[in-house]
């Protein structure tokens, strides 16, 4: 009795040999994590990939910026592979940045967003933003600005009250894009600030990885409103005065009469005045506020339809008054009469 | 009462290990709109058939399956017993190996040889399944909590990423998926014929079925819309593994643990072990008693199926044999499902008629 529970222990202590870890693994300090990466391209058949590298040595922090210049991607993957110092692992990525004269060219676009979800180590969760600056230039001056600060492009992008207009935009939601019957997406733009590293200006619209147009960063806060964002914080200047957002709401209203989709779009605001002209009184700030954000939707609305790029995301408010088939034809056939009746209700506090 | 619900439990646990591999895939590779109509005929006809199988069941209150059939003549036995074992056995094996390319990719442990994770699942498997139906059902209770607990973490983290309009249009826009043969492969998809496996006097009562009917339910639907919610039919259809990459959208920087789908795959882990040791216990069980062995050949058999449904495991060659391989096994196990529960009922009514008209004379 007694050997024979020695030889279950014995069995029970061999099973430990198992949790020695996963195989082949590379302890942390053994691996290369890149943090961005920028993909761009030069003359016609050039990639060039971007990485940077944080890298802690004995208690300080510095960093590698990585440059390759390939025919095709995967080349230059395997390059950067071959020429690191140790492992290289995506799974830490947090930004992807793409050249705009890249993100120009639809075919090159999809194979991109079609790559970055098809690696299986890079977290589908990483930001996607288009430059028009160098990318080894933008790095290196986050690096100057910044050091090899982990969070730093997390907190850029996600700012929410203290500024609504800034958007974000993940591989997923680039790559469901490229599918998806009823949504289009943006992608944020950004530029080299010498002051604070990077600079938001604005957000490009793509319709099915085809870049169709461009939205400044006002405009681009009204396309998070219709993304279930708030536009809280946000300060507008209008001629006469100075007015902050206090809270805002949308409701939406589609109808579909004899093919012909109508949406009705109720944006209501409150809004505090902080500064103001003599003489202008609360009704003239409201009139001049509705009448800004109105102009302002109409000017990316009609721009949007006539490129069928539903940035909006209003053909998901029909995709429950069409059939899936009909879906298919969205942006093709229903999305160009669509009308849309959008009112503005400022209040004031 | 406590072996009832714990019975219910073990029967919970072992469909999760059913449910998230193949079951959204086929859901939405079969239809383009109202998925939950679907799942829901899908169900009427689980239940219809849990309700057929236990009414026949009740007509012999001290007997198990096996019994049953060994009742009926042992030729009647041996030829639908065995080759169910069979099937057991490569649901096992293919089912397995298809877990384990499932799980290197929701780990990321893409360097792993898949024999080594399959060898893994196989072992433990068969080991939980020689220690016996009631180690099973004491250990069911407490992954029943801790994998609920995790599948709630995840659901509710994911919320953050739904979009309620992806997943329209509500209603199917043809029933014709009643007819696609994917819909039979996913009767398969369920542990329902283990209801057998203990003499009716000991086993669930009809309100547990209905309780477990629910829950499967509530997690077959779960793992149809989580991907649907966030990604949209249109591009579910391109993805591979539909819930992974559904719970991997979700930004975690702000937890330990940077990636959450490691709570997905630990809960799956621990589904499949149990579905499966279910699986090979069941196929011991029957060998046993269709030959009527003694008790510890039992532990025998099961070790030459796992070695069996290892190799068969093993050497499916690549990624669309698996599928296909899978589709199979289960294909035929919703053959069964569909004939002993019938066999089962007819034998049953026949037997208690033979019986009234003895008593008569």
């Amino acid at each position: 009795m007694k050997r024979n529970s020695r030889f279950k222990l014995f069995i029970v202590l061999i099973s430990l040999t198992f949790l020695c870890g996963c195989w082949n693994i590379k302890e942390i300090n053994h691996r290369t994590t890149p943090l961005y990466i920028g993909v761009s391209k030069e003359n016609d058949d050039e990639y060039i990939v971007t990485m940077y590298v944080p890298v802690t040595q004995s208690g300080e922090s510095e960093s590698i910026i990585a440059t390759k210049k390939g025919d095709t991607l995967s080349n230059i993957f395997r390059q950067l592979r071959t020429d690191s110092d140790s492992a290289l692992d995506y799974s830490h990525v947090q930004l992807i940045v793409i050249q705009e004269k890249l993100a120009e060219n639809e075919e090159e676009m999809t194979k991109l967003i079609r790559l970055s979800m098809a690696v299986e180590q890079l977290p589908s969760q990483a930001l996607v933003v288009i430059t028009d600056d160098d990318i080894k230039k933008m790095f290196s001056n986050i690096d100057k600005l910044l050091g090899t600060h982990g969070t730093y492009v997390q907190e850029f992008f996600y700012k929410e009250e203290w500024a609504p207009e800034v958007s974000s935009t993940h591989i997923w939601e680039l790559y469901r894009s490229l599918y998806s019957y009823t949504e289009d997406i943006n992608v944020p733009i950004i530029t080299i600030d010498k002051d604070t590293g990077i600079g938001f200006k604005g957000t490009a619209i793509f319709k099915k990885g085809k870049l169709t147009g461009r939205v400044n960063p006002k405009e681009n806060l009204l396309l998070n409103l219709f993304h279930h964002d708030n536009a809280k914080g946000e300060i507008e200047s209008l001629g006469s005065s100075g007015v902050i957002v206090l809270n805002s709401s949308l409701y939406m209203t589609p109808s579909m009469k004899k093919n012909e989709p109508l949406v009705s779009c109720d944006l209501k605001i409150k809004i505090d005045v902080i500064e103001r002209n003599d003489g202008v009184t609360d009704k003239q700030i409201q009139g001049e506020f509705k009448e800004l954000i109105e102009k302002q939707f109409y000017k990316i609305f009609t721009q949007t339809q006539e490129n069928k790029a539903d940035v909006f995301g209003f053909g998901q408010y029909f995709r429950n008054q069409l059939s899936y088939q009909e879906l298919k034809k969205w942006r093709d056939e229903y999305y160009p009469k669509l009308k849309v009746n959008f009112q503005v209700h400022v209040s004031m506090k | 009462m406590t072996q009832r619900v714990q019975m219910a439990l073990l029967v919970c646990v072992a469909s999760g290990g059913f449910v998230y591999l193949l079951y959204p895939r086929l859901v939405t590779s079969s239809t383009d709109s109202g998925h939950w109509v679907m799942v829901l005929f899908q169900g009427l006809l689980q239940i219809f058939f849990m309700l057929i199988y236990k009414k026949g069941l009740d007509y012999f209150p001290d007997k198990d399956l096996i019994d049953i059939f060994r009742q009926m003549g042992k030729w009647v036995a041996f030829i639908i017993l065995v080759p169910y074992a069979f099937i057991l056995t490569s649901m096992v094996g293919f089912g397995l190996r298809a877990h384990s390319e499932e799980i290197i990719a929701i780990l990321r442990m893409s360097r792993t040889p898949y024999w080594a994770v399959l060898a893994f699942l196989v072992f433990i498997s068969a080991f939980t399944a020689i220690k016996g139906l009631g180690t099973m059902l004491r250990a069911s209770v407490i992954v029943f909590i801790i994998t609920n607990l995790l599948i709630m973490f995840n659901t509710l983290t994911v919320t953050a990423n739904f979009d309620f309009y992806n997943a329209f249009p509500v209603w199917p826009s043809s029933l014709q998926f009643l007819w696609d043969t994917n819909f039979n492969f996913l009767t398969g998809f369920s542990p329902l014929l283990f209801l057998g496996f203990v003499p009716s006097e000991n086993n669930m009562k009809y309100s547990h079925l209905f309780w477990v009917w629910t829950y499967v339910t509530f997690i077959i639907l779960l793992s149809v819309y989580i991907p649907l919610f966030i990604f949209g039919q249109e591009t579910v259809v391109k993805l591979h593994y539909l819930v992974e990459e559904a719970v991997d959208t979700v930004d975690m920087r702000w937890f330990i643990f940077s990636r959450q789908t490691i709570f997905f795959g630990m809960s799956l882990i621990a589904f499949t072990i149990f579905l499966n040791a279910l699986l090979l216990w069941k196929a011991g069980q029957l060998m046993q008693k269709t030959f009527n062995w003694k008790k510890n050949k039992r532990s025998y058999s099961i070790i030459a199926f796992s070695s069996l449904a290892f190799l068969m495991g093993l050497y499916v060659p690549n990624q669309y044999m698996i599928e296909k391989s899978v589709e199979l096994s289960t294909g035929i196990h919703a053959l069964l499902i569909v004939i002993i529960p019938l066999i089962i009922f007819i034998y049953g009514v026949i037997n208690r008629r033979r019986m009234a008209v003895y008593e008569k004379k």
